[in-house]
């Protein structure tokens, strides 16, 4: 097993294209997607029950080298302040097979 | 005003009361929930029946000098209920929330729509097929007049993709469906219509029971964030519909429509966009409080053109063409 960042974003899901397309200009090509998470916070509940995609979220787990989290985390955050969302990043031991 | 045999009619339309028991099951805090790919299945389902039953009668009309008047009509208005809408909430809401809620009433709702050709069906009130092709004519002009004008006024300056927004309006899943719907029923005709009868016809109303029972629960939920808002908030909501309604039945009675059709492009005009809009404006405009465009679009007006307007709207178009 070997160190890496783990960064966790959690947007709403309209903005999955978005993501998407900050990850792709960092080529950073690897994340994983779970889609239709439901929960409340600082802009009030996401139940899920809207038929757009809006009151829902997704969350995005992108395992990266520190350097490439540093700038994903940079462009993010700009991103973010604007249109709402979480992000987190951590330590974590990796080892895929 | 209202004539009391339409306002039964329409209340005691399946669907409608199905629309009902699902806002009733909000207000006494039922466990009912329809898992969520449902309702989208249903939406889906919904559109692709609609349009394939409006392409299959168009096969049969014909597409006539009246055909194509209707439809100018439907782009003349998808383009002058936003602008005018926006201006006038301009008055009481931000740039960025009068865009967003103009963008939201001057598109659509295919359901209040529906619900609307299940209303003439009821009283056996003829309607053409083409109003399907007005319907999708009248999604997506709002969104990009809506944007449009936020530009317009704002006085940031951001990076902004035109060329995602246009993509976006034009690609939209739902006038996909429904357009490629109408084109098939069109290409396919009676043929087609016999293949397809018992999925997109027989099973068509119990579908759309099963679809309002949802759309009662979610507006239910949606209309509870409203509490507390300000009374201007509601007051739009209502005066929004009302205003586009009698603008619509006026441009209809002067083009020359048919009652049937004349009631579907009123509802057309009334209604408001909580799907597509809603998405579009979260991405482009993401200022915009989607506190106040979702609610007043899903908790207020739909509730309202359903169970009010409908019959209200029908009223009127039937003094007006005696």
């Amino acid at each position: 097993m070997q160190e890496i960042t783990k960064i966790e974003i959690i947007v709403e899901q309209v903005q999955i294209p978005r993501i998407l397309n900050l990850l792709q200009q960092l080529n950073i090509s690897g994340y994983t997607l779970i889609k239709d998470i439901i929960g409340s916070g600082i802009h009030g509940e996401y139940d899920g029950q809207e038929l757009s995609d809006l009151m829902k979220n997704s969350y995005f787990i992108i395992l990266i080298p520190e350097e490439k989290a540093n700038a994903l985390i940079q462009l993010a955050e700009s991103f973010l302040t604007k249109r709402g969302g979480v992000i987190m990043s951590s330590r974590v031991n990796w080892a895929h097979y | 005003m209202i004539d009391t045999s339409l306002i039964i009619a329409n209340l005691l339309n399946p669907p409608i009361l199905f629309f009902f028991l699902g806002m009733f099951a909000v207000a006494i805090k039922s466990d009912l929930v329809i898992p969520q790919p449902l309702p989208r299945f249903l939406s889906l389902y919904l559109l692709l029946a609609l349009g394939f039953q409006g392409g299959v009668e168009l096969h049969q009309s014909g597409i006539s000098w009246y055909v194509i008047t209707t439809l100018l009509a439907a782009g003349i208005s998808a383009i002058l209920i936003p602008l005018y809408t926006f201006y006038a909430l301009k008055t009481k809401f931000s740039v960025y929330d009068a865009g967003a809620i103009a963008a939201s009433y001057g598109s659509v709702s295919a359901v209040t729509f529906i619900t609307a050709i299940s209303l003439l069906n009821v009283l056996g009130i003829p309607f053409g097929g083409y109003m399907i092709a007005a319907l999708a004519l009248m999604e997506t002009p709002a969104i990009i007049i809506g944007v449009l004008l936020i530009k317009l006024y704002a006085t940031d300056e951001e990076d902004f993709s035109w060329k995602a927004l246009l993509h976006d309006a034009a690609c939209n899943g739902a006038v996909i469906l429904i357009l490629g719907s109408l084109v098939i029923g069109l290409l396919t005709g009676e043929k087609g219509m016999q293949a397809l009868k018992p999925f997109s016809v027989d099973i068509f109303k119990g579908m759309l029971s099963f679809f309002l029972l949802d759309m009662g629960l979610v507006a239910a939920k949606r209309m509870k964030v409203l509490v507390g808002k300000s009374f201007v908030v509601v007051a739009f909501a209502i005066a929004i519909p009302l205003i586009n309604a009698l603008c619509g039945i006026v441009f209809a009675y002067a083009v020359g429509l048919t009652q049937g059709d004349a009631l579907l492009f009123t509802v057309l005009c009334a209604s408001a966009s909580y799907i597509a809009v809603p998405a579009a404006m979260r991405i482009a405009v993401p200022e915009a409080n989607p506190g106040f465009y979702i609610p007043m679009a899903l908790g207020i007006t739909f509730p309202f053109n359903v169970a009010i307007g409908l019959p209200l709207y029908l009223s009127l178009i039937q003094r007006l063409w005696r």
